[in-house]
């Protein structure tokens, strides 16, 4: 392989890779920005492990933050706001179900996986496992949906 | 109504708080109880528009702000070009309602910005979060049938529904028995149809027992001695129901041929544990 092939390879891998990264990041944001940032608002009013999410969001900034301060050094304090709005949500939502799934005990998880499992017979998807090591999408809100259940009262016969 | 400027403008204002009460009125409960749409002229329709128009376009405008912004550093910080620099597109959009010329870029800009919030309003909409916090607002105004079909339909019950009809023939009439899966009301609240699953069809009977007839006139002195009473004769006047037999399918049950409707609801854990019962017979161990 002379110079000229190489250099080629090497080209056509970076354009590889940076539609890869550009396809990855529009998703990230997409994500971030559509539907992981508003899940907090929702959190806040379930009061439900308001805390941890609470810490997790802080912590998701930090990448942001070292980017910003490594690659923008100076720049308008826009890019920070840009990077932590589209970073940080998806990041925080992740760390927030999983932590939630560690901290619950069986019976919460229990009754979190009859509401899954209501929701994914009628999708037509695969039932989620008790035992599984990551939580299922929308653990938090199946907790939350199995609490209000537990608290309802049907209207008296 | 005439396309004018006007119009076009207001839909673009409006767009996202559309986009809105178009998604509201797509989620349909579970219960399948359905008032008809959220009009567009009712009050609180508008009001619901135009906050969320208002929120979601200060939002974007400040996140296509930073995007920009992003975007110039980008091309600043590696001496690369992401094309010509433009204003905000939505700053621009709704300049150019002013009369204002939109550049073909700033147009561009502003289509993706206008489908971003769209999806965004739409998305929230129908997210679960949002599912929940709004779960015991009875925002269509169903009354009754939140309370009894709606509500516990969401919250593991199933509504059963006994309805009688007005087909009926002397005194006996049809009615139905079967869980409810769709009722629809009008802009009123009154029911327009109902539709119960796996009915079981019964006649319903009102007055005294058949085969008992009144009792004629007779004087006082001819009258058996054995014959019951007034008070006794009353107990067998009422309301009785004779032998269901499974119907099958759906039935859909139109207004007018509905006279009353009754509705228990029935805890899924419980049918469920009829069903398990009814499917192992006993094994006659003594169990």
């Amino acid at each position: 392989m002379n110079v000229a092939q190489l250099h080629h390879a090497l080209f056509l891998t970076g354009v590889l890779l940076g539609a890869a990264g550009c396809i990855a990041l529009a998703l990230l944001i997409g994500k971030s920005l559509l539907s992981d940032l508003w899940k907090f608002l929702f959190l806040a009013e379930f009061r439900y492990r308001i805390k941890s999410a609470q810490v997790f969001f802080g912590l998701s900034t930090i990448p942001a933050s070292v980017v910003y301060l490594t690659v923008f050094p100076g720049y308008n304090l826009d890019i920070l706001f840009f990077l932590i709005l589209t970073t940080a949500p998806t990041f925080a939502w992740y760390a927030t179900t999983f932590w939630a799934w560690q901290q619950d005990d069986i019976e919460t998880r229990q009754a979190a996986l009859v509401v899954a499992a209501e929701h994914a017979e009628r999708d037509r998807e695969p039932v989620p496992r008790i035992d599984q090591r990551l939580p299922w999408r929308g653990y938090i809100f199946d907790v939350e949906t199995a609490r209000r259940r537990a608290a309802y009262e049907p209207p008296p016969i | 109504m005439n396309l004018t400027l006007g119009v076009l403008a207001s839909v673009l204002a409006l767009l996202p708080g559309l986009a809105l009460i178009a998604a509201f009125n797509l989620t349909t409960r579970r219960g399948g109880a359905r008032r008809p749409e959220m009009q567009l002229t009712a009050i609180s329709a508008l009001v619901l528009a135009v906050f969320f128009s208002t929120l979601a376009h200060l939002f974007t405008y400040l996140v296509t702000d930073t995007v920009l912004a992003f975007l110039q550093a980008l091309s600043i910080r590696f001496h690369t070009s992401a094309g010509p620099v433009i204003r905000n597109p939505l700053g621009a959009g709704f300049e150019a309602l002013g009369g204002r010329a939109l550049p073909v870029r700033e147009g561009l800009w502003l289509l993706g910005v206008l489908t971003a919030e769209i999806i965004l309003v739409a998305n929230l909409t129908m997210s679960r979060g949002f599912r929940l916090l709004i779960d015991n607002i009875d925002y269509n105004g169903q009354g009754w049938v939140f309370e009894h079909i709606t509500r516990p339909a969401e919250n593991g019950y199933t509504p059963v529904g006994h309805v009688y009809t007005s087909t009926m023939s002397g005194r006996f009439g049809i009615a139905y028995k079967g869980a409810v899966t769709d009722i629809r009301q009008d802009e009123k609240g009154q029911v327009l149809s109902i539709a119960l699953s796996r009915p079981e069809r019964f006649l319903y009977e009102i007055g005294p027992e058949a085969g008992t007839t009144a009792p004629t006139r007779r004087r006082w002195f001819k009258r058996d001695r054995t014959e019951a009473r007034p008070a006794e004769r009353d107990a067998d006047v009422g309301i009785r129901h004779h032998g269901k037999e499974s119907a099958g399918g759906v039935v859909s049950l139109d207004a007018r041929v509905i006279n009353n409707i009754v509705v228990h609801c029935i805890a899924n854990s419980l049918l469920q544990e009829i069903d398990t019962n009814l499917s192992d017979p006993p094994t006659g161990d003594g169990e």
